[in-house]
């Protein structure tokens, strides 16, 4: 299986400073949610997706199938705007007949504004995702002043995650030895068979875990070391130059209303 | 000289809710800086034992005794009692929570309340001990289980225990990694450390511990040196255990050798069967 936070761990921003690249990240989601063109926005996504597979360790393909999660949601979300009332005098672009219902010139755009502003802002988070592993994103959230106890549930919930995955393949591996899933009646009750073991012995990796923390005088409140960075000029003049790249690309568009 | 224990458990039980009785009135002395190791089946109560002498089980009743000092199950003693024994679990993964190796290796001195300086250079230290600094910044689901389970002892070194009880230390692991288990075991008790451990492996229990315990269905079957144990024929049939190989084979040949003391290693074997 593929972890997605693997990526962040080799990448070759790990250890800058999370406070430079929050710095990024905050700018092209500004530059995401502002933008107001379909050109500037797709100029911003170009841009962005470039920063992250120079950034990151993943190859295009893989960044490419990462990419098709969220927007396969966006796209989903867009069909109630896609589809609305022609009223007359719009230009149509599809007609869905007798309900006087379909696609207009005016939704189409709109969509696919929207399409492209929610590409890049998922874009934006990525950069973020993929150059910073989750314990520097945590130290973050405590320099920003989360409560605590979010952060320690984030913390074992990630951790977590990870072990109730590895579970449930197991037990999918040792169903599918023995033939589970063969039909569909079958299939149903093997899920739930997976289900409801996944969840039992969830329970009692759980408890395990907290006999680990207790072994360790752990006394309901989590210490972390600081993780160690190193803050870059280099880093600093890029954000600064991006940011200005970004706007005035933004203030050109504005001012010649790109379309 | 009087003899210096540094555990001493006193007619100790413990049954789990369901009413299975795992602990069965254990008295037993721990010697400051021996090397133990605990044998017998699956269900004979070493991994109960283990959890007791952590204070994370308390026990139903009995006294347990850490340093001369009777432990009262309360916040502070517990918190003392918890300072000086490290556990490490038999399954790696019940005890690695953080996200990176770095951060597991700073949760209990951290829970000390340690100076960070001083929690960092332990953690190189360990990291250099167990051979893992090119891991310190994985997660620890990106790390094999032999790897895991380094971590999962550094993550104690770092509290620097005085006394360290390690549920199957060698289960799961290659020979490379055994052999580099050994070498770290050998190294804490050098340094003092006292080491109790469990394990199915009757070859290395022979090879490695000072004091074998023998344990069947929650109770103590027997306790001695390892020459002790293995002579006991009665007590390892009870236990379901068989004579470690090198006795099988120096049984072969005892009766053309003139006494003498047992051999643990296969060099020591060798060399009794190149006396001959």
């Amino acid at each position: 299986m593929i972890y997605i936070d693997k990526y962040s761990n080799f990448s070759k921003l790990r250890e800058l400073n999370p406070i430079v690249k929050a710095g990024y990240f905050a700018v092209f989601l500004a530059g995401a949610l502002l933008s107001a063109s379909l050109l500037f926005t797709a100029i911003l996504i170009v841009c962005i997706s470039c920063f992250n597979l120079y950034y990151s360790s993943l190859k295009p393909v893989h960044y490419l199938k990462l990419s098709l999660i969220p927007l396969g949601f966006v796209l989903l979300g867009i069909i109630p705007i896609l589809f609305t009332e022609i009223k007359t005098g719009e230009t149509v672009v599809l007609n869905g007949g007798m309900f006087n219902y379909g696609i207009t010139h005016n939704t189409l755009i709109a969509c696919t504004k929207v399409v492209l502003r929610s590409y890049a802002a998922t874009s934006a988070l990525f950069f973020l995702v993929l150059t910073t592993p989750v314990s520097h994103l945590m130290w973050l959230l405590r320099k920003c002043r989360f409560p605590e106890l979010l952060i320690d549930l984030t913390g074992l919930i990630y951790r977590n995650i990870f072990i109730v995955l590895q579970l449930s393949q197991q037990l999918y591996t040792a169903q599918k030895c023995r033939l589970a899933y063969a039909g569909s009646r079958n299939r149903n009750n093997h899920l739930g068979l997976l289900l409801s073991r996944t969840f039992v012995l969830s329970i009692k990796k759980a408890n395990d875990q907290y006999n680990g923390l207790e072994s360790r005088c752990y006394n309901n409140h989590f210490k972390p070391i600081a993780p160690e960075f190193f803050i870059s000029q280099f880093y600093v003049i890029q954000l600064l130059l991006v940011s200005f790249g970004i706007s005035s690309t933004y203030f050109i568009s504005y001012y010649y209303q790109w379309q | 000289m009087a003899v210096d224990y540094i555990a001493q458990l006193k007619q100790i039980a413990y049954s789990y809710p369901d009413g299975t009785k795992a602990i069965d009135a254990i008295s037993l002395d721990i010697l400051r800086g021996g090397r133990i190791a605990f044998l017998g089946n699956n269900g004979a109560g070493k991994s109960t034992l283990f959890l007791l002498l952590n204070g994370i089980l308390k026990p139903a009743s009995g006294e347990y005794l850490f340093d001369g000092k009777l432990v009262d199950y309360k916040r502070k003693s517990l918190f003392e009692l918890r300072k000086s024994v490290g556990v490490v679990f038999q399954e790696p993964d019940n005890q690695l929570f953080a996200p990176t190796v770095y951060e597991e290796l700073s949760f209990g001195p951290m829970n000390l309340g340690m100076p960070e300086d001083e929690v960092r250079a332990r953690i190189e230290q360990v990291m250099q001990v167990l051979d893992i600094e090119k891991h310190k910044n994985k997660p620890p689901h990106l790390i094999s289980y032999g790897q895991k389970k380094q971590v999962a002892i550094g993550s104690l070194l770092t509290m620097k225990p005085a006394m360290l009880v390690l549920d199957e230390p060698t289960s799961g692991l290659d020979g490379e990694h055994t052999e580099q288990m050994v070498q770290v075991l050998d190294k804490l008790h050098q340094a003092g450390t006292t080491i109790l451990l469990s394990t199915h492996d009757v070859n290395f229990a022979f090879e490695w511990a000072d004091t074998i315990v023998l344990m069947n269905n929650g109770k103590i079957e027997t306790v001695g040196t390892a020459a002790e144990v293995f002579l006991n024929e009665a007590a390892l049939e009870k236990c379901g255990l068989k004579l470690p190989a090198i006795l099988q084979v120096y049984n072969m040949i005892a009766h053309r050798c003139e006494g003498g003391k047992l051999p643990k290693t296969v060099a020591q074997l060798n060399k009794i069967i190149s006396d001959l």
